[in-house]
């Protein structure tokens, strides 16, 4: 049974406060899922209020043949991905920003050796691996969000990971070897 | 074995511990003669390893507010009958009136009651050829909660955020605005006209904007 399902109906019905406790509950790994995605916390976050939005207002079709968490995981990825060719668009937003008062949430972009080789790898190995290693879902359901089968879900770990450790392999071994 | 390579399959299946014990062993006897296939053993491992160790991410706890309060009201399951009603006898006033006088009283973040967002109390009425992700508006009726309306003005249009970008954006065309901290949307001093003409380039989004 879905942990959710409670909260899920009365959302469905129209309580807001039924639906901010499952943002809070899922908050943590929606933002985590569209950071790594996009590789920064300002895109995240619009991200993650446009999926918001998006479920909010979905929600009463919601059916619950998926469990809720990878319904809201499926919309994120989309809300992600669609902000993807605005990125690219306009490439001077990439570039890390002094943080605005005014928009404290925008702290800084996120950076480091593992986001820059996460940012280098192809979107759908990218989107796969996160949701595989960092949010622990399974390979059958990043194949219902992704809309692929099982073994393409397989092989795109398979070489998201691998890419991945090959961009990283000079930077592990030094952190490995500072510790 | 040696001879046959197993298949990225097998391989990843082999670091995720899910072959059977037979199955794990002959690929176990592979890697011991095989460089190539335990190179890619050991890069599935580091990436595991370096996701795994990722930290999660926390967004602050006002962008959660703002993000709850900038949920837009919804509409009820369609029936034939009662959203039909409802416009009839409600939102076709509010709606000529605001098309009227191009203000409408838009309610601002919900007021905590549980079933404040069925809008049971509110007449709806869709934005005049709505912008790309524009919110329903609704006029509140007062007398049903109290804390309601937070946000006054004269509706806008809704703009991609974020709203301190918004807000230099229209700063740059000599428009003094600032951001609304119990929502997120923006509050322009001007006219209508000005403001709209200001944002004309700005794509539609979840930033409200209002003047006053």
């Amino acid at each position: 049974m879905d942990p959710d399902e409670e909260l899920v109906r009365r959302a469905q019905r129209g309580d807001r406060f039924a639906f901010e406790r499952l943002v809070e509950q899922h908050e943590q790994r929606l933002y985590t899922l569209a950071a790594r995605v996009l590789g920064s916390r300002e895109d995240a976050a619009d991200a993650v209020q446009e999926a918001l939005v998006r479920a909010w207002l979905a929600l009463p079709k919601f059916r619950g043949d998926a469990r809720f968490s990878t319904w809201l995981y499926r919309i994120v990825v989309n809300a992600a991905h669609d902000m993807r060719p605005k990125r690219r668009e306009s490439p001077a937003d990439e570039l890390p920003e002094p943080a605005d008062p005014r928009d404290r949430f925008a702290e800084k972009e996120l950076s480091g050796e593992l986001q820059r080789a996460l940012d280098a790898l192809d979107e759908s190995y990218r989107i796969a691996v996160v949701l595989y290693d960092v949010l622990g879902c399974s390979y059958a359901e990043i194949a219902e969000m992704t809309g692929v089968a099982e073994g393409t879900v397989k092989s795109r770990i398979f070489r998201g990971r691998s890419e991945l450790a090959e961009r990283l392999g000079t930077a592990v071994q030094e952190t490995e070897s500072n510790q | 074995m040696a001879e046959k390579h197993p298949d990225e399959f097998e391989l990843l299946s082999y670091v995720e511990e899910e072959l059977p014990t037979e199955a794990r062993q002959d690929v176990a006897e592979h890697l011991v003669a095989c460089r190539s296939c335990a190179e890619h053993v050991r890069r599935l491992e580091t990436g595991r390893a370096v996701l795994r160790a990722a930290p999660p991410l926390e967004l602050s706890d006002e962008r959660r507010s703002r993000m709850l309060a900038a949920l837009p009201d919804r509409r009820e399951p369609r029936s034939f009958t009662r959203p039909l009603k409802r416009f009839l006898v409600i939102a076709a006033p509010v709606a000529a009136a605001a098309a009227l006088i191009g203000v409408v009283v838009v309610n601002g973040p919900y007021g905590g009651g549980d079933d404040s967002g069925d809008a049971g109390e509110a007449a709806q009425a869709e934005e005049a050829g709505g912008d790309e992700g524009g919110a329903e508006m609704e006029q509140s009726t007062g007398a049903a909660d109290a804390t309601a309306p937070l946000v006054t003005g004269t509706f806008v249009r809704n703009v991609a955020g974020p709203a301190s970008a918004v807000v230099d954006l229209l700063a740059a065309e000599g428009i003094s605005a600032e951001v609304n901290p119990d929502d997120g949307s923006v509050t322009a001093q001007g006219t209508a006209a000005d403001v709209r003409a200001a944002l004309e380039g700005r794509p539609g989004g979840i930033v409200a904007v209002y003047v006053k």
